[in-house]
């Protein structure tokens, strides 16, 4: 299943390695990826379209724990974990 | 004052009173600081041992560790340990010295893109880019180590930033006080708990970590709900508790597994559903719902769906899901397989029963002392015979499964608690893998008490070519050993050998009783095995047992 994830981060000389690590260690292709640094704000813009059988809630906790990372955000379609008794 | 001199000064702002290290090249400035510093130094044998030092520092106690390493091979040395704290959520800060900035990518002399071999295995890592970094990026290394879920930081510091004029900035003290879990969740924790007829505490490292042991005894006095525990978790649950059913997973007690197979709530505490814990995961405690506390957001639904999560803080949490239960239907059956499945130490055979042995030990330890093992078969033994009062008394890798973990472990323990009795249970595979050490020990004349279980094999793979692999003994035999009492008289080491079980007492006797470091030697049945075993993608419930 293909997802497209928004990431915030603060732009460090290994902030893109540090996610894309992550994303191939824990189940995740990588199929489609755009990055823009902001120099004023020390910040790096990061959309990225992943693909996994495994559920995208847990490549984004997994992102968001990154020191440097400020957001993920999946786009509309890729659902959180959800959680009911 | 340079940014060498600033790191000393740094670690001494956080407390750091002892660390561990190897000096080379790339961090001479850094010991240069510390030729006229406070804080010990301990000079290790190897850099593994620095990083394990350090780990064993931590969990006696509870404090952070710190090993320092120079750049090339003493920082690759390094890996094996923060993958250790890394899997076993440990707070260690590594310091690393690097070639100078304008050399590094150049491969230089002992460069290594440490920064980039740190990724896997750190929560976080730095390469510091200005000397003007260097206090913040140190203090930032400390804090981000000891909250949330802590873990090893690693700072990688270019030679001529270490030598270049720097400024410790103040010490900023913002902790960030740790959420309670959401409300909406333990109001749903609350009513599974009281709509359950058949629930089992699960006890993991975590509440050790988020420093909740008290509370988490608090509530199980006050449930009396049936208790299980982690391999991590081992210490944190009062050993005699009437409800405590010993240790789960693949080499766990058979009460244990079984309560919680059959149970129909799981309170899952600072624990992550472990492959070695559930067995097939999908078999694992098939009827529980799960309330599960962590610290850690991922850990919710990583491997299991939880039905309530409580993130946050478990100290104040744990007192708010108490309510009476009337379970005694559930106890008494849990009781009954607690009686029926107790250890028993009545092996046939002559030779030295090893879980025996452990038992006695466990017996004769003076209070408050601390077992460090290495990984496999003895250390299963220790966690199955052996008792513990407080999780900082019972250092085991668990995560990793480090092999050579427990001398340079001890090692650290010892300085933490200088005046414990510490005892690192070994095996004969395990002592070689950091068998450097006992310089370590001899040059501090540290009263490190090393007790071998030889076997003449690396047991635990022994055991399983046995049993799953049609006996086919592919290179477990170490009956080629070193005379290991020899080895150890290298070193100023005393010790004896024994080979029969009524020697054990007195030899135990006389390993506590020494005032300086001892080893004691003892041989084993090549063919002893761990038992129960769950066999590899087995039910928690199909535990094999050993046959008489």
């Amino acid at each position: 299943m293909m997802h497209t994830m928004q990431i915030e981060a603060k732009d460090r000389p290994a902030t893109l390695e540090r996610l894309l690590r992550v994303t191939r260690h824990r189940g995740f292709a990588v199929r489609e990826m755009q990055m823009n640094a902001s120099a004023e704000r020390d910040s790096v813009t990061i959309s990225v379209t992943v693909a996994s059988d495994r559920p995208i809630s847990l490549l984004q906790g997994q992102l968001s724990k990154l020191v440097d990372v400020a957001s993920v955000t999946l786009d509309a379609e890729s659902q959180p974990l959800s959680i009911t008794a | 004052m340079n940014g060498a001199q600033l790191v000393i000064k740094a670690l001494a702002q956080q407390g750091v009173t002892t660390c561990f290290g190897y000096p080379g090249g790339a961090i001479m400035p850094i010991y240069d600081a510390f030729y006229e510093s406070d804080i010990q130094h301990v000079l290790v044998r190897n850099e593994q041992g620095a990083a394990l030092a350090a780990v064993g520092y931590a969990r006696a106690s509870g404090d952070v560790g710190v090993c320092l390493a120079t750049s090339g091979p003493g920082a690759t040395n390094l890996i094996t340990g923060l993958a250790d704290a890394y899997l076993d959520s440990i707070p260690v800060v590594a310091i690393t010295g690097q070639v100078a900035s304008p050399l590094i990518g150049t491969d230089a002399f002992q460069e290594v893109d440490v920064l980039g071999l740190s990724l896997p295995i750190t929560k976080h890592s730095f390469l510091v880019e200005d000397v003007s970094e260097l206090g913040d990026i140190l203090q930032q290394a400390f804090e981000l180590a000891r909250s949330g879920r802590p873990g090893p930081v690693l700072v990688d510091i270019p030679k001529d930033i270490q030598l270049a004029e720097a400024e410790l900035p103040p010490l900023l003290l913002e902790e960030e006080a740790t959420p309670a879990p959401a409300d909406d969740h333990m109001a749903l924790a609350r009513s599974l708990l009281s709509a359950a007829e058949r629930p089992v505490l699960y006890v993991g490292g975590g509440v050790a970590l988020a420093g909740a042991v008290d509370e988490l005894r608090a509530f199980l006095d006050n449930t009396h709900i049936p208790a299980v525990t982690t391999l991590k978790g081992i210490g944190t649950l009062p050993p005699h508790h009437p409800r405590f059913l010993g240790m789960l997973g693949m080499h766990g007690n058979q009460a244990a597994n079984l309560a919680v197979q059959s149970s129909d709530l799981l309170i899952a505490v600072g624990a992550r559903f472990d492959d070695r814990v559930t067995g097939k995961l999908d078999t694992f405690a098939p009827d529980a719902k799960i309330i599960h506390f962590d610290i850690d957001e991922v850990e919710f639904g990583k491997l299991r769906r939880p039905h309530a999560l409580l993130h946050g803080d478990m100290k104040p949490a744990l007192a708010k899901l108490e309510m009476p239960l009337e379970i005694d239907e559930w106890r008494e059956q849990c009781d009954a397989m607690k009686q029926k499945y107790k250890w028993r130490y009545d092996a046939p055979g002559k030779g030295i029963y090893a879980p025996s042995m452990l038992r006695q030990l466990s017996d004769q330890l003076p209070e408050n002392s601390v077992v460090s093992c290495d990984v496999g078969q003895h250390q299963m033994w220790v966690a199955q015979h052996m008792q513990f009062d407080s999780p900082h008394n019972h250092l085991s890798s668990g995560g990793l499964g480090t092999m050579g973990f427990g001398m340079p472990a001890a090692i650290g323990a010892q300085f933490a608690r200088p005046d414990a009795t510490v005892v690192n249970v070994t095996g004969d595979g395990s002592i070689m893998m950091n068998i450097q050490e006992l310089g370590t020990i001899k040059r501090f004349n540290l009263p490190v008490k090393i007790l071998l279980i030889d076997n003449e094999r690396l047991g635990m793979v022994r055991q399983w070519q046995e049993l799953f692999f049609d006996k086919r003994y592919s290179e477990t035999n170490l009956s080629d050993n070193p005379e290991f009492l020899t080895l150890a008289s290298a070193f100023d080491i005393p010790g004896q050998l024994i080979t029969s079980p009524e020697q054990v007492p007195a030899a135990l006797d006389a390993m506590l009783n020494a005032k300086g470091p001892y080893l004691l030697h003892v041989a084993i049945d090549a063919e002893e095995n761990v038992w129960p075993l769950v066999p590899p993608g087995a039910a928690n419930q199909d535990m094999m047992e050993k046959q008489s």
